[in-house]
């Protein structure tokens, strides 16, 4: 903050708020805001706003609810009891708002400081807007910007507290709330924290909101406000007596937009919510003040985009400035005023024109930073890329090779919410008791429904629903047809997962199980025994009777893989006098086509997982290979993934399951791969 | 950036050691989140009071520390933990030392972030051809498992260690390891570091190094014997110098 602070460009920024305070007496504060105050500072109430209808007040002079009042409450009072003239109470309230929502824009946009300086602190909208005309628009744009922080951090409770505290402090905060819940309802990880921005929303509302409801003056104050009629004024009459309102249709479109995205990360949130500001302040004859609210929108925006969007942020400041102080004269302590029009000589109806002129281009400047954010900050957005469609992993592999294990640890970093698996098992022909099974293995891809497999992948990459058997091993026997919904990543596992082209067409990204022949017959056998209710003799019959198949469908598939995951012992001898009193030592062997991040892989791996990595070429180099042995936990898993991919973790649940070990490193090259792939994809 | 003996920065050094730990990234933050880390995992782990973890610790770090002096083991937090263990009467608890070793060092990684520009003024130097190298106390593996976090190794072209040199800074040993392997053309060696005896003493007692010192919030300008040469905060502003002194040439 000392470094934020000892900026010239804040001590530049500090000094001209500081002269403005001192030197100007804008309309607004002397004759509505400062007298509302003073008058409830005067006569205490907890309904100061029938205090101050009673005693003759405007009705405009103070529409807000009680953290409006709150807020310029304590310096208003330590002024009166210093002596000093209220309006330094109120000027010095903004002050600190101001200074706090730097701060706050610091948090959203780290080690930008001169950015952060140059766009916010010197923005010339913030600084005519509150000190030049008196306007308070800094307090609910600074608690909607720490409700916006707050929701970043996931802390949903204080961020659906402050964002009631938004409204109480200026109604047409309101506007923001539908944004907040098609956040947390569309964003599936985030959706188990909705019941917390309620709860926070709730009872915030009910300390602040409820006590409000109880003064009729208040309520007048706020729903009559002419402000509020603004919304309604731009038009389309459509018969007699019959109107399209055109700002209330744009913002409902905004929502419908916002909804259609499906799922929103921080970023869609924020750019939405700002293009929604800006497009209804663009439309509105809005008061000065309203401008503010677009502005954590464009200091995110321009941090994120370059020198052009500060260029036209810089422009369109500047339109608003001249428009503004052709139609409002800014007022000095002593009576002067800055009369734009009568220092530049301008009629009244040449000065309406100039204003309407430059309104124009302030507007049409607007609408292009609209597009811009629209086109860099949204359609480029990742979340909004893979809205479009579905991310498909395809995992083949022979019985016993693991598919099920690794499906689960990869549905473990994306959460449930988000995934949706089709298993090839729920695609055999027939159920296990059926006589078929006699002449054909499962393996067979004649003893398996590819045909409708590959339907039902197709239908779920493209976002549809399918209606699925589902087979239960226990009874061997297939379940009555269920419903099942596509989600953000569809994980489609199965002997034959990569068996037909128009299957392998369909994934993002392919991954085959090649495990040690000797391991997996050692695991199937537990499992089937264990888990799956057969007898050992028929596991190890089936071993040899399903080999052929084996070596002429499964195996093959392999070749048609992004990514090969062998388990291997790192001892071969180990199987052969193992009884389970240690545990097995396993080394994972990595094969990989067009992949480009294995250097910064093993780095990672050996660096950070202390692990011990050989790293090779195939012959004709088409493939790398990489050997991983050595221990590693779950939680060095996830700080290497943080360094590989960081990107990707923002799709991932908000607690993934990291698993320690072998299967942890799979999640982690999986991961990369998925980060890689997605890459390619949005290319 | 204040420059105390003008005569020094005349032209380019022939080599550039730079320690690492608060000179290159900051090191309290990541360690006290290393150290809270270790603190909550030994405290729910044992059931015991966050104060008796301090003590225990601070006890067994101290006894590490005057046992072993001024070596790299003497930095060791397996050392420590293990130490710690015996004196809360548990014996030496191998797994655990290691489980709450890895825990700090993961936690502290995690949380060590290079200060701006260092990796810009890295290539500024790599662009010159001059030679760099780290010259750092503590013991080897670590200190490479941070240089490889921290992305700096494909820059620097040989790293000392205290447990290679045998002794930590301000030792001669770390010093003259470092220019035996860098093999400089000329005696002008620059050595940046934070700390006013270690770094800036040490660099220039022993290999008469021009001294430069990275100032933050915690590290104090060092005065008398411990004077350094030059005295930054941000490393943009080396930056500048060295541009100036290159464009000099």
């Amino acid at each position: 903050m000392k470094k934020l602070c000892l900026h010239p460009f804040f001590l530049l920024g500090l000094a001209i708020r500081l002269g403005l305070v001192f030197t100007t007496a804008p309309v607004a504060e002397a004759n509505w805001y400062v007298p509302f105050l003073e008058s409830s500072t005067s006569h205490f109430s907890l309904d100061p706003w029938s205090t101050w209808l009673a005693d003759g007040g405007t009705p405009i002079a103070f529409p807000y609810g009680y953290i409006m009042w709150l807020a310029f409450l304590p310096l208003t009072l330590a002024t009166k009891l210093l002596g000093l003239p209220l309006v330094y109470g109120y000027k010095f309230t903004l002050l600190a708002a101001d200074f706090t929502l730097l701060l706050a824009l610091k948090k959203l946009v780290p080690n930008r400081h001169r950015l952060l300086l140059l766009t916010y602190w010197l923005s010339p909208i913030v600084i005519l807007a509150s000190y030049g005309l008196g306007l308070n628009d800094l307090i609910p744009v600074l608690l909607l910007t720490l409700a916006l922080y707050y929701t970043r951090r996931l802390k949903m409770a204080f961020a659906g507290a402050i964002c009631f505290a938004a409204i109480s402090a200026k109604f047409s905060m309101v506007l923001a709330v539908p944004f907040f819940l098609i956040y947390l309802v569309n964003n599936r990880a985030l959706r188990q924290l909705l019941p917390q921005f309620v709860a926070g929303f709730s009872v915030c509302g009910a300390l602040l909101g409820l006590p409000f409801l109880f003064s009729r003056s208040g309520l007048y104050m706020v729903f009559s406000n002419p402000e509020m009629d603004t919304v309604y004024r731009m038009a389309l009459s459509l018969r007699e007596n019959v109107s399209v309102y055109v700002v209330p249709l744009m913002y409902l479109v905004m929502l419908y937009m916002t909804w259609r995205i499906r799922r929103l990360n921080y970023e869609l949130l924020h750019a939405m919510l700002g293009m929604a500001f800006l497009l209804i302040v663009l439309l509105t004859p809005a008061s000065p003040g309203w401008f503010i609210w677009t502005i954590p929108l464009l200091v995110t925006y321009q941090a994120k985009s370059g020198r052009i969007a500060i260029a036209l942020t810089a422009f369109f400041s500047g339109l608003y400035v001249l428009s503004t102080l052709l139609t409002t004269n800014v007022r000095f302590v002593g009576g002067g005023k800055l009369d734009v029009m009568s220092l530049l000589h301008l009629s009244q109806h040449l000065s309406n024109h100039a204003a309407s002129l430059l309104h124009t281009l302030m507007v049409a400047t607007g609408i292009i930073l609209s597009l811009r954010i629209w086109r860099e900050s949204v359609t480029r957005n990742d979340f909004f890329r893979l809205s479009r469609r579905p991310f498909v992993i395809g995992i083949a592999g022979d019985s016993g090779a693991g598919k099920d294990t690794f499906s689960d640890a990869i549905q473990g970093l994306f959460g449930q919410h988000s995934v949706v698996k089709l298993s090839g098992d729920d695609y055999h022909l027939w159920d296990r008791q059926k006589p078929m099974w006699q002449v054909m293995t499962h393996l067979n891809p004649r003893a398996n429904d590819l045909e409708n497999f590959g339907n039902d992948l197709v239908a779920l990459a493209d976002g549809k629903s399918i209606r699925s058997h589902h087979y239960d091993h226990q009874t061997g026997k297939m379940s009555k047809p269920v419903n099942i919904k596509s989600n953000d990543f569809v994980i489609a596992s199965g002997l034959h997962a990569l068996y037909l082209p128009m299957l392998r067409r369909c994934y993002n990204l392919s991954i085959y199980l090649d495990i040690d022949e000797k391991l997996r017959r050692h695991f199937k056998l537990q499992r089937d025994v264990l888990q799956r209710g057969h007898s050992a003799e028929q596991v190890l019959a089936s071993f040899e009777k399903r080999e052929p198949d084996s070596v002429r469908f499964i195996r093959p598939q392999q070749a048609h893989a992004d990514l090969v995951f062998s388990l291997q012992p790192i001892n071969p001898r180990t199987l052969e006098h193992f009884d389970g009193k240690f545990p097995l030592r396993l080394k994972l062997v990595v094969r990989t086509r067009d992949s480009s991040n294995e250097l910064s892989l093993t780095r990672v791996l050996v660096g950070v997982c202390g692990l011990h990595v050989d790293m090779a070429a195939n012959r004709d180099i088409s493939e790398v290979v990489l050997t991983i042995e050595g221990d590693t936990t779950a939680e060095d898993i996830a700080l290497a993934a943080q360094m590989l991919c960081p990107r990707i973790l923002e799709f991932l649940d908000i607690q993934p399951k990291w698993q320690n070990g072998i299967i942890g490193l799979m999640q982690l090259i999986t991961l990369t791969h998925i980060s890689q792939a997605m890459t390619k994809r949005f290319i | 950036m204040k420059i105390f003996n003008q005569e020094r920065f005349d032209r380019l050094p022939d080599a550039f050691l730079f320690d690492t730990d608060n000179t290159l990234y900051a090191y309290s933050t990541a360690h006290a989140a290393a150290q809270q880390a270790i603190k909550d995992k030994v405290v729910e782990t044992f059931s015991i009071a966050p104060n008796e973890f301090d003590s225990a610790y601070a006890e067994a770090r101290q006894q590490v520390k005057m046992r072993l002096k001024a070596t790299a083991a003497s930095h060791s937090r397996l050392l420590y933990l293990q130490r710690m263990l015996e004196i809360m009467g548990l014996g030496s608890q191998v797994l655990l030392a290691l489980d709450f070793e890895h825990t700090y060092w993961r936690t502290f990684l995690s949380n060590a972030v290079l200060f701006d520009d260092v990796k810009e003024l890295l290539d500024d130097i790599r662009l010159l051809g001059i030679p760099m190298a780290i010259v750092t106390d503590l013991t080897a593996e670590i200190q490479f498992r941070k240089v490889l976090y921290l992305g700096l190794d494909r820059y620097f072209d040989y790293i000392v260690t205290s447990e290679e040199a045998g002794f930590d800074k301000p030792h001669m040993a770390p010093f003259q390891i470092a220019l035996e392997k860098l093999r400089p053309r000329g005696d002008r060696i620059w050595m940046i570091g934070d700390n006013p005896v270690t770094d800036i003493r040490g660099g220039r007692e022993r290999i008469h190094a021009v001294t430069l010192q990275k100032i933050h919030h915690d590290t104090p300008l060092g005065t008398d014997e411990n004077a350094p040469d030059a005295a930054f905060s941000e490393f943009r502003e080396l930056r500048h110098l060295i541009a100036k002194l290159g464009d000099a040439m």
